[in-house]
């Protein structure tokens, strides 16, 4: 009888808090940045191996988010897996739904709104709605701010992300990149964005061509190389664009970049906004 | 240098029970903590927990069946392979034929990608494994005439062939990766290192069905095979029709490797260390060669993916880089055996 | 490719009966090779009788090997200018003519760890019978190569002259369903071999004839040829200058003829055969 009684109240239990307690994996740099951002981190038993920074490494990392394994995540034993829409594949997420995991495939883009739709849909899984209201309107007002610091058309200016990598050509970033979406929330241009999209290789002639006025790179180029005049010691054509004569490279932390628009971008369109635009 | 051949009941009975536990341990094997009552229960589809009997029938018995027949083929083609071109460092992977049936994949799936949507079960049956034969088969033939000349084949020209070959394989994969977006691009990467983690039924009757067909029909030509190593006159000398053999013995090698590479990537050295082992235990015979190292190329797979499986759970190693950890030394000590050969 | 997707001529549908009496084990009528406007074998006419051992002499470059490529069917397509046993060499089945003509090659590369045994029973894989059985017969005929005692032995572990007489075991086991209708054909058998063993091959080769098996050799060797040749074709620049027994084929102006090197030629004093020997200092 006792039993029994006990089992019913675990059973109350459970149900009425089904959605603040569950065990959740999440298969995405931004969506993890959103739970921990929520304040819903406690129920977190996996993520994907772009998430490390966020919790490092005290979480099972499942691997590549694109290669998830059906075993690898059932032994975390979750209810719900978080993922975006590049995740797969699809025989797995099929096989996960069957042993009873719940998948939320969370929205995609890189504009304001798709950020805010990502935190109303992670905020309801994780049962979070209160919060979410609060992270929303900072979402707002870093927005509002932004647009408020963004030049007019005219005196904006020409920026460019770079991917450098030892021994392989610079990759620039075209549309559909978080570093575009940064850009332009910082209140520039992107010239690369009319002609390539996704990451591609760039001549130093196309660099040339663009005439950048600040050139972008990642928090960790820039600390390998050590500082702006090494940068452009160690790549001699970015040296010659309107961007390296004036010196202004500036870096943006890796994790704004990985995934789509997150919050902590919106921080770096701001500081970067700040650096660019000397308010 | 004496030749002892051990009875040949000697090397395949413990071959084969070594199999059998390997492939009973592969599936009680996994990262997720399964017992042996709840695993037996499952596989007798008794009531078990529902994400326990998912992982015991859809994960491990698949992916345990796709091993057996994918290592089974990748050793049965590097045996023929190495037979035809009487040469022991003949591998699919290391002599292009991986690379030639890679590129033809890839092509398939760019080409028709904007159709996948309407016919998924087409595409990964049918357009990608259809094409990894032709740039499979295509690769044995050019490798196979700039390689040999009435001597044999040297040894040097085939590998820089296939040097040749991978390169422009690898360049027109580059030209590939170039068009595809930042995410399909990964996803070339991870499968050219090769996952077992396809390992639906339709693959897996696929993969049993030409595992059968190369045994059948390899195992008639064993006999032809072993006259074949003695160079293509004295075979032709010996009543066999070497170039229908040939042909025949290139066309069935390229399709096992084709399938191999569409279902399941690029995975290295299996055919390559099989054959050897095969070798070093009952001989050259291919009568008695061609079944061990079907055995054997089984067991090695299996072995392979439940250390990719297990090693970094929850996540998982692709099984290539597991096969080419084990493989390449292996290659590195053959070369230095022939070195005065080559 | 091109070569890989040629196409095998063995029209086996024309072929009858090859036990035709008397048929001429081996006939060349009118043969000629032409490779790139040269021409390596002009016209040549020969039969061969049955149980007959006969050597090809001549030159560097007179076209012996090529003569012998044509035969075993590795080069040229023979049309009807080649008969074996009466039957045009291009209508035999594959399979059927290994029963029948076996080859020798010079040199055999074979890299695989087979054992010497191993490698006389390949010889067995056109016969119709068990493999038990071909392991006996193998055995046999390592016997008579005197290979017997290397029959566990890796075959590349073995010396040049070891291999040859495992090959030559091989071919022996080949053509042992041949009923006295079979060819054999060597291609300087010799060339590895010590002195003993050089006699010992040709000593089998002239018990193999005694057997009913007709034997077509090039030798380099004049004087092993005079000793144990029934016939001589001597050949120069792709003709057949001299077809004869060994005593009419082996004189001094044949020699020079072929040869342009002057010799001395003598009679063997008590078996009569010709003995070659060089005109020293001239």
């Amino acid at each position: 009888m006792m039993r029994a009684i006990s089992l019913l109240l675990i059973s109350l239990v459970f149900s009425s808090t089904a959605l603040a307690n569950n065990k959740i994996v999440s298969a995405g740099a931004t969506i993890t940045e959103i739970i921990y951002a929520l304040g819903a981190q406690q129920q977190l038993v996996g993520t994907d191996v772009t998430s490390n920074k966020w919790h490092n490494g005290t979480l099972p990392d499942v691997g590549y988010h694109r290669a998830l394994t059906v075993e690898g995540l059932l032994s975390l034993t979750p209810d719900l897996l978080i993922a975006s829409k590049e995740a797969g594949p699809d025989t797995t997420l099929q096989l996960l739904q069957q042993a009873g995991v719940q998948i939320t495939i969370v929205s995609s883009g890189n504009r304001i709104e798709d950020l805010k739709q990502r935190i109303n849909e992670i905020a309801q899984q994780t049962g979070k709605e209160e919060q979410a209201s609060n992270l929303n309107n900072k979402v707002d007002a870093l927005a509002n701010q932004l647009q408020q610091q963004t030049p007019a058309k005219a005196q904006q200016q020409k920026a460019i992300f770079l991917l450098l990598r030892e021994g392989s050509p610079a990759s620039l970033a075209g549309k559909d990149t978080p570093a575009d979406a940064i850009i332009n929330l910082m209140g520039a241009t992107n010239p690369a964005a009319t002609t390539i999209s996704s990451y591609k290789p760039a001549s130093a002639e196309a660099l040339l061509a663009m005439a950048p006025d600040v050139i972008l790179v990642s928090h960790r180029t820039l600390k390998a190389l050590g500082s702006v005049e090494a940068l452009l010691a160690a790549h001699p054509m970015l040296a010659a664009t309107p961007a390296g004569q004036a010196k202004r490279v500036f870096s943006i932390a890796g994790t704004s970049l990985i995934g789509e628009l997150g919050i902590s971008s919106l921080h770096e369109a701001l500081r970067l906004n700040n650096q660019v635009y000397g308010n | 240098m004496l030749i002892v051949r051990y009875q040949p009941r000697h090397i395949f009975v413990p071959t084969g029970l070594l199999l059998l536990a390997a492939a009973v341990g592969s599936i009680f094997i996994g990262p997720l903590p399964i017992s042996i009552q709840q695993a037996i229960k499952a596989l007798l589809n008794q009531e078990v927990a529902p994400h326990v009997s998912l992982v015991m029938q859809q994960v491990r018995v698949p992916r345990m069946l796709l091993c057996l027949a994918i290592g089974a083929i990748l050793a049965l083609s590097g045996t023929v392979m190495q037979g035809l071109f009487r040469n022991p460092l003949a591998d699919p992977g290391i002599i292009g034929v991986s690379g030639g049936a890679a590129l033809g994949a890839a092509l398939a799936i760019v080409i028709f990608a904007p159709l996948a949507e309407f016919y998924p079960l087409l595409l990964t049956l049918g357009t990608v494994p259809v094409f990894a034969f032709f740039g499979g088969s295509l690769v044995t033939f050019l490798v196979y005439q700039l390689g040999s000349n009435q001597h044999g084949t040297s040894v040097a020209i085939m590998l820089l062939a296939g040097v040749a070959i991978s390169a422009l394989a690898g360049a027109a994969l580059g030209l590939l990766n170039f068009y595809a977006d930042e995410q399909a691009l990964r996803d070339l990467a991870l499968w050219s290192m090769g996952s077992m983690a396809g390992a639906t039924w339709p693959n897996i009757a696929l993969a049993w069905g030409t595992f059968i067909t190369l045994f059948v029909c390899f195992r008639q030509d064993a006999n032809k095979l072993n006259a074949f190593l003695l160079g293509e006159p004295e075979a032709r000398h010996m009543g066999i029709q070497v170039e229908v053999l040939k042909r025949r013995l290139i066309l069935l090698c390229a399709a096992g490797v084709g399938i191999c590479v569409s279902l399941c990537g690029m995975i290295g050295f299996v055919g390559l260390i099989i054959p050897h082992l095969g070798r070093m235990l009952v001989g050259p015979n291919h009568t008695l060669l061609l079944p061990l190292s079907a055995l054997l190329g089984g067991l090695l797979l299996l072995i392979a993916d439940t250390v990719s499986r297990v090693i970094v759970a929850p996540a998982e190693l692709p099984v290539g880089i597991i096969t080419a950890l084990a493989g390449a030394p292996f290659f590195i000590t053959l070369l230095f055996q022939q070195r005065g050969k080559i | 490719m091109l070569r890989l997707l040629a196409k095998t001529p063995h029209p086996a549908h024309h072929f009858n009966d090859i036990h035709i009496p008397q048929a001429a084990p081996l006939q060349v009528s009118h043969l000629s090779y032409q490779v790139q406007q040269q021409t390596l074998v002009d016209d040549i006419s020969f039969a061969l009788k049955h149980g007959e051992l006969c050597v090809v002499l001549g030159p560097n470059g007179a076209g012996k090997s090529s003569l012998l490529k044509l035969i075993s069917g590795e080069i040229g397509l023979a049309g009807h200018n080649i008969r074996l046993f009466g039957q045009p060499r291009d209508i035999w089945p594959d399979g059927l003519l290994a029963q029948h003509l076996a080859i020798l090659p010079q040199h055999s590369q074979l890299s695989f760890a087979f054992s010497a045994l191993e490698v006389a029973q390949l010889g067995g894989l056109s016969l119709p019978v068990s493999q038990d059985k071909i392991r006996r017969i193998a055995e046999q005929n390592m016997q008579a190569t005197d290979v017997l005692h290397l029959a566990q032995r890796a075959y590349p572990s073995l010396s040049g002259g070891e291999k040859q007489r495992v090959h030559l075991a091989r071919v022996l086991t080949q053509l042992s369903n041949a009923n006295n209708h079979g060819l054999l054909i060597l291609d300087e058998p010799t060339s590895a071999l010590d002195l003993a063993q050089q006699h010992k091959v040709l000593q089998l080769c002239q018990r193999l004839c005694q057997q009913g098996i007709t034997v077509l050799m090039v030798l380099h060797d004049l004087n092993l040829a005079a000793q144990y040749a029934d016939r001589i074709l001597l050949l120069k620049s792709g003709q057949l200058r001299v077809d004869s027994a060994p005593t009419e084929a082996l004189t001094t102006e044949n020699i020079e003829q072929i040869y342009q090197y002057s010799a001395k030629v003598m009679a063997h004093p008590e078996l009569g055969y010709p003995i070659v020997m060089s005109e020293s200092n001239h």
